[in-house]
């Protein structure tokens, strides 16, 4: 337990109204103490967290500062050329140990306040005036350092993507992936050299939950976004599908906008989002390379709890949430491109980073849409969301005309938190 | 533009340019502060270049910045989106600037072409009123002026919106 104490049991905080995954209570996304059972029970329970990419630590003894849900993790490359990941927390005092938000040459991290020292496993190895001064003071003689150790989490990296779990429970990462997951990444990176070129930190004014719910509901693109809508970039009418992995607990969404046949709820009038009269000036917007053999131009895959790779177009990148109290979270928007590109693919990926973060066409509006339920639900925590569409279940559906993926992030959910 | 980033030393300039760069820098902020999106565009040349970005994004030569427009249409485009098919709360800017520093200037081809810096300082105004200081930052500028011996009207060639802060809040449709 780290966060939850002197709090509720969970089973007083939260009642779900229906045995089927169909209700969601609204109280969930603004209740402190479910907050601090899900920092225990989720992301310092028995899942992976995305915690940096490898290429942002290329060199050994490089590190950088990340976060998993509000708990901060330094990840370090090893003088050996490891990974480990520690908790940024002094075991004396509690003071983080790291303050720049990355930095080199790190062989050990010494503590700006007391200066104690560990090394890159995160054991204890020096501190100041142990011995105290001239015979007096210092740590009383049965003080064994070997117990105050920094907290390290397990490591494991798939495809240059860097996960860590808390728990000795998680199973190894590619079998909580499951094999539908660890197919669709290595598809998408393919063992190619990741760039990074662009970051968004993207504040969003709500819950975490909800964008991660958003992330996964997959007929909203086209009822939200327009701009999707009208370039027939990702409307149900293309084909595309649903995956899981066999737990139902991640969910990869993709379609392919060359196949679109049309609908008739896509006719002119009829749906918000469908602008017959807007056209690009500059169309080199929405140019595409063919990537993929799959001819999948939109795919976006999430990791419970709060991980997204994502594919629009050829903007390739990665999401990260951080849970920022009940009412607000970080979205982190990580674009990348590969050393392998040429350079007209890699201006296209530049310059599709149009679409995403808090400024894209398409993004910019969920960062908007879960502050409006945010704001929506303020006077009624005692009702809930209706998540029916597609069923009661959370099984892989070969539609998105679904909620299904909604329906399995709240089955892993109340796996997780015992409720 | 990379040459003159990390200068700060001022160059010298006619006070008739300086004076037309001011202006520029005014017209600007209150076109969009007082919603006149559609002025927006008009302050570049064709070709210009838009990008915003945070500081850590451009000290670290992450290219891939926010709003990225490479030419006036992009802008256009981006300006009839947020009229015509983006879902946001509306909100309102106030943008206050410092005064324009030159850090270069000089013939370009037929052009007399400025690199400037003007600090900004810009709040968040929601429909009802809740107030956000939203950005801080510098506009890294290139200013051309068509007429060579004159001080004609300038335009932007290219602006580089360099945020202090990486975060943006909820998002960024109107630009900064």
């Amino acid at each position: 337990m780290a966060q939850a104490i002197g709090v509720r049991p969970v089973s007083e905080l939260i009642r779900w109204p229906t045995d089927d995954l169909s209700r969601i209570p609204l109280h969930i996304y603004g209740d402190p103490e479910i907050y601090a059972w899900e920092q225990d029970r989720i992301f310092r329970g028995p899942t992976w967290n995305f915690l940096s990419l490898e290429c942002e630590i290329p060199k050994p003894n490089d590190y950088v500062l990340t976060k998993v849900g509000d708990t901060p993790v330094i990840v370090v490359r090893t003088a050996e050329g490891g990974i480990n990941a520690l908790v940024n927390r002094c075991t004396h005092k509690g003071s983080v140990l790291c303050y720049d938000s990355r930095g080199e040459g790190k062989r050990s991290f010494v503590c700006p306040y007391h200066a104690w020292s560990f090394d890159q496993s995160g054991e204890l190895r020096g501190i100041a005036f142990e011995k105290g001064v001239g015979g007096l003071g210092g740590m009383p003689e049965g003080f064994d350092k070997s117990r105050h150790a920094l907290t390290r989490l397990r490591v494991e990296v798939i495809e240059g993507l860097v996960f860590g779990t808390f728990s000795d429970q998680t199973p190894p990462l590619e079998q909580y992936l499951g094999e539908p997951m660890v197919a669709h990444i290595r598809r998408t990176i393919r063992g190619r050299t990741m760039q990074i070129i662009g970051r968004y930190n993207h504040i969003m004014p709500n819950n975490w939950k909800l964008y991660i719910e958003n992330s996964r509901d997959t007929h909203h693109p086209s009822l939200l976004h327009a701009f999707f809508a009208t370039f027939k970039l990702n409307r149900l009418s293309a084909e595309g599908g649903i995956r899981h992995d066999p737990a139902n607990w991640h969910h990869l969404v993709f379609a392919k906008r060359l196949t679109d046949q049309g609908h008739e709820e896509y006719s002119p009038g009829k749906l918000r989002t469908m602008k017959s009269d807007f056209g690009l000036n500059d169309p080199s917007l929405i140019a595409q390379w063919m990537e993929f053999d799959d001819n999948i131009t939109n795919a976006l895959q999430s990791i419970l709890p709060g991980f997204v790779l994502q594919q629009i177009l050829n903007s390739v990148g990665t999401r990260q949430i951080i849970t920022r109290g009940t009412d607000e979270c970080e979205l982190i928007w990580t674009v990348v491109a590969f050393e392998e590109d040429t350079p007209e693919q890699r201006a296209i990926r530049i310059k599709q980073s149009n679409l995403v973060g808090p400024h894209g066409y398409i993004s910019m509006e969920d960062g908007a849409i879960g502050g409006f339920v945010q704001q929506g639900i303020k006077g009624d925590r005692d009702k809930q969301a209706v998540v029916e569409m597609g069923g009661l279940t959370a099984d892989g559906q070969p539609t998105r005309a679904t909620e299904t993926s909604v329906r399995g992030f709240y089955k892993a959910y109340r796996e997780l938190m015992g409720s | 533009m990379a040459a003159t980033d990390s200068s700060t030393r001022t160059a010298t300039i006619s006070p008739e340019r300086r004076s037309a760069i001011e202006r520029l820098m005014v017209d600007y902020v209150h076109a969009i502060d007082e919603g006149d999106y559609e002025r927006w565009p008009m302050f570049f040349t064709e070709d210009g270049r838009y990008q915003v970005t945070g500081r850590e994004n451009h000290a670290r030569g992450w290219v891939a910045g926010m709003l990225l427009c490479d030419n006036r249409d992009m802008m256009i485009d981006r300006i009839y989106s947020l009229r015509q098919v983006n879902v946001w709360e509306p909100h309102a800017y106030r943008h206050v600037i410092g005064p324009t520093q030159v850090l270069e200037a000089g013939m370009d081809g037929a052009c007399f072409s400025v690199k400037a810096q003007t600090n900004y300082l810009c709040v968040r105004t929601m429909h009802n009123g809740e107030q956000k200081l939203f950005s801080t930052g510098r506009y890294l500028d290139e200013i051309v002026f068509d007429d060579p011996a004159g001080s004609d009207t300038p335009m932007l060639r290219s602006r580089l919106v360099i945020a202090d802060s990486n975060q943006i809040d909820t998002l960024l449709v109107i630009p900064l």
